[in-house]
């Protein structure tokens, strides 16, 4: 029997990842943005160190070049983009077709709702087939299933980009995070983010938490014990169930939503009681370095898990940055793997 | 006209003997001598030469899922039997599904407390007709589950039962992958809590009992602990968590979401250490077929099992060639213990002689490569973590009672 892989990995180098299924860098195919090429973007364990800086310094042109207002190009002209979100979505959503519009794609919202064929009860997987049928170059892809992206990409000729899949990632979040962070505060290089809540059921701590530590932050992850999975310290996070200790000299501070949706059943007893053990507030921040900077990915329970008046805070809290940094950054990844697609094409 | 099988390296894990060997067997097929060395000269025989093959005992496969006839995606009993005469698999006890037709499996084992008790199908292939293997629902609830055991005692000869406890199970193991996908985790005392308690159980009751599916290092420690302490439980663990570990899930493909989950690689190797050691008694193949429409899907959506049926042989072949296994452990753990298990051992899984050939014997080419495919299995389900691998070991011919297919006619590999 061929080694299965599994044994192999485990024979090499356990964990934490063995994911990095990079097209090769051409210079044919760099646009002025530079960004690099990837077949799709389903994970942040898809990048490695210099194609994530890669990958952030060219979102960042694009983030100036938004802010001057000069943000349209014919990059992706003659594209067609779909955007495919089988959960609720705002600001995902609306920055990624902001973003492909700016590229001149054309950008199609399918809707996975009331006027779908789901609800004839058709199957996401033979709609994908379906909509695969259309010859979409793109797909942006949010599913409540983890691995619903992967899963597609192996199933489709399209690129397909991960906008959040279950508990398990949310890749383009994790770049727009660490733009607005980088902006905000330069290298990332030895400083600690401080990610609070609900860990088990975030995609989102998941992404930023690897794409940081790739970047040199290190990582402290703070939550109740029930909602912070024991193997994150395999991957070289450090766990923390009190608050005073996981903020004590912390750079950043990143405050998750209470993930509602996705608990099956009452994890958290009481909201109040939650906030006033693990929710930020600027009384809990005085533990962290003196320019402490607070993130929310958004959207925010209020005086939950994060204190309406430091919501508010915009010299502290750069929540709305990072929803500004989302359409650069969805510019960015789009680039990227249309890149990649334009090189499998040109190798034909 | 008699039929010589000559040169081969015949394996006997009843007698522990591993030697090259000659075989005669009459016109009937019957076994009427054998011994040591090269096989006495005589004109009047068909001679085949098996020089750097293996002639080993069928292989006894206590776990295997089969649903009622004509259950949609479903493997029936009418599947299995095919699939054991093309596999040459010398004896196939099915496990039922709580939902099979109660008649079919009570009128196997009357006496029986049925109403919890389902009797496992041994009479249907096997002929065993003095008690009945009992099948213990995991679901039962801990009270009805005494009561069961102590029920079956008189009536039963061996129970069996899933070494996990249900309500603990999760869809991966504990494991970096596992968290990272968000993946519901198994609690690490889903199998060492179950096992703990159904073995005291057994020990007060004295009615042996077969925890299938072991998968942990935490389950081989407490069947340990249980043995140790008298206790009459046995382990059984399938090929496939022989084989893969919770890092062949890292890339969420459906084929390796098996219930119990795969664990980790240090499970992997207590399981082998398990088999090694007589801690684990039993290899099975696990076969648990689900249809294709349910395993494409991501891995977390799909159902879980796998078409394993074919797997079994190449499965530990594959062990051996890569020193992880030696054959006798394995021919032991999957063809003289389980037979021992059912009481057959006095029919099968030995090579004495002059005596009728009513098992199988096997004739494998122990270093032959091949890829294993599902398309030549008789299943409803495709989907399996073995499939499109490359196995060590292939089975290359076969002798029955009815039919001898030898490598020279099988023109290569039966599989």
């Amino acid at each position: 029997m061929a080694l299965p892989l599994g044994r192999f990995l485990s024979a090499m180098a356990p964990y934490p990842c063995c994911r990095a299924e990079w097209a090769a860098l051409s210079p044919d195919f760099m646009s002025t943005f530079n960004e690099p090429a990837l077949r799709h973007f389903l994970s942040v364990q898809d990048l490695n160190r210099f194609t994530a800086e890669q990958l952030l310094d060219a979102a960042a042109q694009r983030l100036d070049a938004l802010q001057a207002r000069k943000e349209k190009t014919d990059e992706l002209k003659g594209k067609v983009i779909g955007l495919v979100f089988f959960e609720p979505s705002t600001r995902t959503r609306v920055s990624f077709e902001r973003a492909g519009k700016a590229m001149s794609a054309d950008v199609i919202a399918v809707g996975t709702g009331g006027q779908s064929s789901m609800k004839k009860g058709e199957s996401w997987i033979d709609t994908m087939a379906n909509l695969d049928a259309m010859h979409f170059d793109i797909f942006v892809l949010r599913h409540d299933v983890s691995g619903a992206a992967a899963f597609l990409a192996r199933r489709t000729s399209a690129a397909v980009i991960n906008a959040g899949d279950g508990t398990h990632e949310h890749p383009t979040q994790a770049v727009l995070d660490m733009l607005a962070l980088r902006r905000r505060i330069g290298s990332l290089e030895g400083k600690t983010l401080t990610i609070v809540g609900d860990i088990a059921h975030s995609r989102v701590a998941r992404s930023s938490a690897i794409l940081g530590q790739l970047l040199g932050l290190r990582i402290r992850m703070l939550g109740p014990a029930h909602l912070l999975p024991p193997e994150f310290a395999d991957f070289g996070f450090d766990l923390f169930t009190d608050r005073a200790a996981a903020l004590d000299g912390a750079d950043v501070v990143m405050a998750l939503r209470i993930q509602h949706e996705r608990m099956n059943g009452a994890l958290i007893p009481s909201l109040d009681a939650y906030h006033a053990q693990f929710g930020i507030t600027h009384e809990a921040l005085k533990a962290c370095a003196p320019e402490v900077v607070v993130m929310h990915p958004g959207p925010a329970n209020r005086d939950v898990e994060i204190s309406s008046a430091l919501l508010d805070d915009n010299e502290r809290c750069i929540a709305l940055a990072q929803t500004e940094a989302g359409v650069a950054a969805r510019m960015a990844c789009l680039a990227a793997v249309s890149m990649a697609r334009n090189a499998d094409r040109s190798s034909v | 006209v008699s039929l010589v099988l000559r040169k081969v390296r015949l394996l006997d894990p009843v007698r522990r003997t591993d030697a090259i060997s000659w075989l005669r067997l009459d016109g009937a097929q019957n076994m009427v001598s054998m011994g040591e060395g090269d096989a006495p000269a005589q004109l009047s025989d068909t001679v085949h030469d098996l020089t750097g093959l293996v002639l080993i005992p069928g292989l006894v496969d206590l776990d295997q899922v089969i649903a009622p006839p004509q259950t949609a995606g479903r493997d029936s009993a009418d599947d299995v039997e095919s699939n054991a005469i093309a596999r040459a698999l010398r004896q196939l006890h099915p496990l039922p599904q709580a939902a099979l037709e109660r008649w079919f499996w009570e009128s196997l084992s009357p006496g029986t407390r049925g109403q919890w008790l389902l009797p496992l199908g041994i009479g249907v292939h096997s002929g065993l007709s003095e008690k009945a293997i009992g099948w213990l629902d995991p679901a039962l609830p801990l009270a009805e589950a005494t009561e069961t055991m102590r029920a079956a005692r008189d009536a039963v000869r061996l129970v069996v039962t899933r070494a996990q406890e249900p309500a603990l199970e999760g869809i991966a193991s504990p494991s970096p992958h596992g968290a990272l996908f968000g993946w519901p985790i198994s609690a690490p005392s889903m199998e060492s809590a179950r096992i703990t308690v159904l073995s005291a159980l057994a020990r007060q009751t004295g009615v042996p009992l077969l925890f299938q599916r072991v998968s942990t290092a935490a389950g081989v420690a407490a069947l340990k602990a249980a043995r140790d302490q008298g206790s009459p439980v046995f382990g059984a663990v399938t090929i496939a968590h022989l084989t893969f570990n919770a890092v062949d899930t890292a890339g969420g493909h459906a084929a390796y979401r098996l219930s119990p989950p795969l664990g980790s690689e240090a499970d992997r190797q207590a399981l082998l250490e398990g088999v090694k050691r007589g801690v684990i008694s039993v290899i099975t193949s696990g076969h648990d077929p689900v249809r294709d429409a349910l395993k494409n899907a991501p891995f977390a959506e799909a159902e879980p099992g796998g078409t394993l049926v074919h797997c079994l042989l190449s499965g530990l072949s594959s062990l051996i060639a890569s020193g992880e296994l030696d054959w006798m452990t394995a021919l032991n753990a999957a063809s003289s213990f389980p037979a021992r298990l059912l009481g057959q051992e006095a029919q099968t899984n030995s090579f004495s002689s002059p005596r009728p050939l009513t098992d199988r014997l096997l004739i494998v080419h122990p270093t032959r490569a091949f890829r294993v495919m599902t398309g030549h299995v008789q299943t409803r389900a495709h989907s399996s973590p073995f499939a499109g691998r490359l196995a060590t070991g292939c089975l290359v011919g076969y002798v029955t009672s009815q039919a001898c297919v030898l490598p020279d006619q099988a023109g290569g590999a039966l599989r």
